[in-house]
C-alpha cells in the first residue's frame, strides 16, 4: 500500500505500508493523505527487504554504518529488531531523502505490533528524520495537544500519559474546536504572530475518546473496543482545525499525591525550557541499553562530524521556542495521576 | 555499616556505604579498587548508600511515569535482565550528590557500571573535568588519547603500547582536565572469548586460570545470558608503567572500517564533535535522567552542562595532533605497527613542551 503525506508543504512519500494492519496506529500521518499525482516527494520511504550498500562505511557499535551522505542502521529494541538505510542526509535542496526499511524477522509475528507493524518505522525511523526536515523549513514539531476558540489556538503540552488527549477531547465536548491531541507544529509568521499547524497523528484514535470514552485510563475491554473501533475505518467526523494563531500554552503535569488540579501562571523562560524538553524526551521515550530514538543521527554526526544535518533542530529549538514564549502566556497545570474531569473548567478559567 | 571511600586523583571522591557485603559485590569492590582511600569523617563529592529505603515521593513530579522528579532530587527504577534496582540522587542542583540505592542481589553486579559511572560522569563534568571513553598511553611525559567505541580495539592498542615499554593510562576511559589526561585506571573487563594471557603477554596462576574456565563454562551453559568477564588489575600486569598525568599531545579517534587508514591531521572544529560523541553514547542514561530532571526543574544549572562540556573539549584539543584511523574489524599485529608508527611519528615531530 502507497500514500502520499502533504504535511503542510512536506511531502512524505511511504511504499509497502502493511495492509491488513489497523491503519489508525500504522501509519501516524494518515491525516495528511493526498492523492498521489506522481510529484518528487522531499522523503521517500519504502518498506521492503533491501541490500545495504555498505562500501566505504565506517562501523560503530556493530550496528551504524555511516559515509557522508549515507547511513544504514540495524538496531533492536524490547524484542523488536528492524535495518533502515537512509540515503541523501546533507544532500543539496531540491533532491529528496530516501529512506528503505525492513522488519525483523520476529515484528510481524509479535502481537501487538501485527495489527501495526510500520509503527515501527514511524517511531523509531521517520520521526526524528520529520522533526529535522520540518525544523529546516521552520516547521517546530511539538509534543502538544491543541485546541482553538475565537480563531486563538491553546496548546496543551506534557508527556505521554497526562491525558492530554482526554482534556483536549473534553474541551472539545465544550465547544472548542481541536487541532490535534498530540502533536502541533509551531511556525512563526511575521505580522501573525505564532502560528499553531495541526498535526493529529490518530484521529480515529481520538474521536473514539470524544465520544466513547473519557478517560485515558483503557481496562482489557475498552482496549478491544478502541482496537475494533480503528480497524473499521470508522469516517472521521471530528473537523480538526488545519491552523491558528497561538493564544496560551498549558503545560500538564502529573504531581505524585495531588488530589486536586491546580493552575499557575509560568514564567516565559521556564516555560520554554520545560517544552523544550517536553519535545527533547521524546527521543529517551524508549532508552533501552545501547538504543534511543534518533541516536542514529548522531552515529551519523560521529562519522561525519562535518554534516550540518539536523543542526537546525539540534541547537534552534530551544532559542526559538524561547522567542515564541516571550510573547505568550502560558501556564502550569498540576494534576494527580488519574485523569480529573475539573482540569478542562480549569483550562476554561485561564482565557 | 561498611564504608568504602574512593578518590580520584583529588578530582572527584566517592564513598559507598552498605550494611552488608554480598557475593555480587565484587565488582563494585574490584572496579575502584587502584583509587581506594582510608575512610574519612569529612564529606565526599558523591555519597552512595547502598540498601533498603523508602523514596518520599509525595508532590514529586511524576515523569513517564519512570521518574520522579523534585528540586535536586530525582527517583528512578532501572532493570536489566534479572537486575532491579531503584536509585535517588539528591543534591543534583548542588556540588554533593547525595545517592540511595536499593537493589536485589544480581542488580548489586549492573548497577555500579550504570549509575555509578554515571555519577562520577555528571560529578567530574560539573567540575570541568572530562571522563573521556578511549584509553591514553604516554610516551616521553606526553599522552596519546585512544578515543574509539567498545570494539573497536581501544584496548588491544591500549595493552601493546604498554607491553612496548608505553606508559598506560587504563584501557577503557581517561580524565581529560585542563591541565592534561588523569589516567583512570580501573580492571580489565576482558571477553573470555579472547586469549586474555597471550594479549596481556602475562601467565595466569592456577586459580585465575580454573576461574576463567568456569566462567566460560557459565556463559556456555546459560548460552551466552550470564556473561562474567575476566577482571585484571592492570597493577598486577603494567605495574611499573602506570602513568597518573600527562599533557595531551595527541588525540586518535578509531573507527572501524575496511582497511588501515590513518588521516592527516583533523581541524578541532568538527573533529572534537565525534570525541564528544564517542563519550556521550557512553552516558545515554545519564542524558536521558538530566533531560527528565531538568524538566521538573526549569532553570537548574545542569542545562548547559554538555554545552560547557563541548566548549571545555575543543578548547582542549586545540594544539592536538586531532587524527582519524580507521582499524579494520580483523585486528592484526599489522594495525598496530601503524598506529605505533604514527604515535612515535608524531611525538617525535612536537618539541617537547
Amino acid at each position: 500500500m502507497n500514500a502520499l503525506y502533504d504535511i503542510h508543504g512536506l511531502a512524505v512519500r511511504v511504499q509497502g505500508l502493511c495492509r491488513a494492519a489497523v491503519p489508525d496506529i500504522n501509519a501516524k500521518l494518515q491525516w495528511f493523505e493526498v492523492a498521489d499525482d506522481g510529484r518528487q516527494a522531499d522523503i521517500e520511504v519504502r518498506i521492503g527487504p533491501f541490500e545495504p550498500q555498505r562500501d566505504g562505511c565506517l562501523v560503530l557499535d556493530r550496528r551504524y554504518w555511516a559515509r557522508p551522505g549515507y547511513l544504514y542502521v540495524e538496531e533492536s529494541d524490547k524484542g523488536l529488531s528492524w535495518r533502515a538505510q537512509i540515503e541523501g542526509l546533507d544532500r543539496p535542496a531540491g533532491r529528496p531523502l530516501r529512506i528503505r526499511f525492513a522488519h525483523g524477522k520476529a515484528n510481524r509475528r509479535r502481537l501487538p505490533w501485527r495489527l501495526f507493524p510500520d509503527l515501527v518505522m514511524h517511531l523509531y525511523v521517520l520521526w526524528p528524520v520529520l522533526e529535522c526536515e520540518l525544523a529546516g523549513r521552520g516547521l517546530w514539531l511539538v509534543h502538544a495537544g491543541a485546541v482553538e476558540r475565537d480563531g486563538r489556538a491553546v496548546l496543551i503540552a506534557g508527556r505521554g500519559g497526562v491525558n492530554k488527549t482526554a482534556l483536549v477531547a473534553e474541551l472539545c465536548r465544550r465547544g472548542w474546536r481541536p487541532l490535534s491531541d498530540d502533536f502541533v507544529l509551531l511556525r512563526q509568521d511575521g505580522a501573525r504572530g505564532t502560528v499553531a499547524l495541526a498535526m493529529p497523528t490518530s484521529p480515529r484514535w481520538f474521536q473514539f475518546h470524544l465520544r466513547h470514552k473519557e478517560d485515558e485510563a483503557l481496562s482489557a475491554w475498552d482496549k478491544l473496543r478502541l482496537l475494533a473501533y480503528l480497524y473499521h475505518r470508522r469516517e472521521v467526523d471530528v473537523a480538526f482545525v488545519p491552523e491558528a494563531s497561538l493564544g496560551a500554552v498549558v503545560l500538564v503535569q502529573a504531581v505524585q499525591g495531588q488530589t486536586a488540579p491546580e493552575a499557575s501562571p509560568m514564567a516565559p523562560a521556564p516555560a520554554a525550557e520545560a517544552l523544550e524538553l517536553n519535545c527533547r524526551m521524546e527521543r529517551t521515550a524508549y532508552v533501552g541499553h545501547g538504543f534511543r530514538i534518533g541516536r542514529f543521527l548522531e552515529a551519523y554526526r560521529y562519522v561525519v562530524p562535518e554534516s550540518t544535518y539536523g543542526q537546525p533542530w539540534e541547537t534552534g529549538l530551544g532559542p526559538t521556542l524561547a522567542k515564541i514564549l516571550a510573547d505568550t502566556r502560558a501556564f502550569r497545570l498540576k494534576t494527580p495521576r488519574r485523569y480529573d474531569a475539573r482540569l478542562a473548567t480549569l483550562v476554561e478559567g485561564l482565557e | 555499616m561498611i564504608v568504602d571511600q574512593y578518590n580520584v586523583h583529588g578530582l572527584v571522591s566517592l564513598r559507598v556505604r552498605r550494611r552488608r557485603r554480598t557475593w555480587a559485590d565484587s565488582f563494585l569492590d574490584s572496579t575502584f579498587a587502584h583509587y581506594r582511600v582510608e575512610p574519612t569523617a569529612e564529606d565526599v563529592d558523591i555519597d552512595v548508600e547502598v540498601g533498603p529505603f523508602e523514596a518520599d515521593l509525595a508532590g514529586t513530579l511524576s515523569v513517564d511515569g519512570r521518574w520522579w522528579v523534585a528540586p535536586g532530587r530525582v527517583v528512578y527504577d532501572s532493570r536489566l535482565k534479572v537486575g532491579r534496582w531503584r536509585t535517588e540522587i539528591a543534591g543534583l542542583d548542588g556540588d554533593r550528590l547525595r545517592v540511595r540505592i536499593a537493589s536485589n542481589t544480581p542488580a548489586r553486579v549492573v548497577f555500579p557500571g550504570e549509575t555509578i559511572y554515571s555519577l562520577l560522569r555528571l560529578s567530574l563534568a560539573r567540575r570541568g573535568h572530562l571522563l573521556l571513553h578511549g584509553p591514553a598511553v604516554t610516551s616521553g611525559g606526553r599522552a596519546v588519547l585512544l578515543a574509539a567505541r567498545s570494539g573497536t580495539g581501544k584496548t588491544i592498542t591500549a595493552v601493546n603500547f604498554a607491553r612496548r615499554g608505553w606508559g598506560f593510562m587504563g584501557d577503557d576511559s581517561a580524565i581529560l582536565t585542563a591541565q592534561g589526561v588523569r589516567s583512570f585506571i580501573v580492571p580489565f573487563n576482558l571477553r573470555f572469548t579472547y586469549d586474555v594471557q597471550r594479549l596481556l603477554g602475562i601467565r595466569f596462576g592456577r586459580r585465575k586460570r580454573a576461574e576463567i574456565v568456569l566462567k566460560r563454562c557459565l556463559s556456555a551453559a546459560t548460552l551466552g545470558y550470564i556473561n562474567l568477564f575476566s577482571r585484571i588489575d592492570p597493577a598486577d600486569v603494567f605495574g611499573g608503567r602506570l602513568v597518573d598525568a600527562a599533557p595531551l599531545a595527541a588525540v586518535y579517534l578509531l573507527v572501524q572500517g575496511a582497511e588501515t587508514r590513518v588521516s592527516d591531521p583533523r581541524p578541532v572544529e568538527p573533529f572534537a564533535e565525534s570525541v564528544l560523541i564517542n563519550t556521550l553514547f557512553e552516558a545515554d542514561q545519564l542524558r536521558a535522567m538530566l533531560l527528565a530532571y531538568r524538566y521538573g526543574n526549569p532553570g537548574s544549572p545542569l542545562a548547559t552542562l554538555w554545552d560547557e562540556a563541548r566548549e571545555a573539549l575543543r578548547r582542549r584539543l586545540a594544539g592536538c595532533l586531532c587524527r582519524r584511523v580507521v582499524v579494520p574489524a580483523r585486528y592484526g599485529p599489522d594495525v598496530f605497527d601503524t598506529i605505533r608508527s604514527r604515535a612515535e611519528a608524531d611525538l617525535a615531530g612536537e618539541a617537547p613542551p
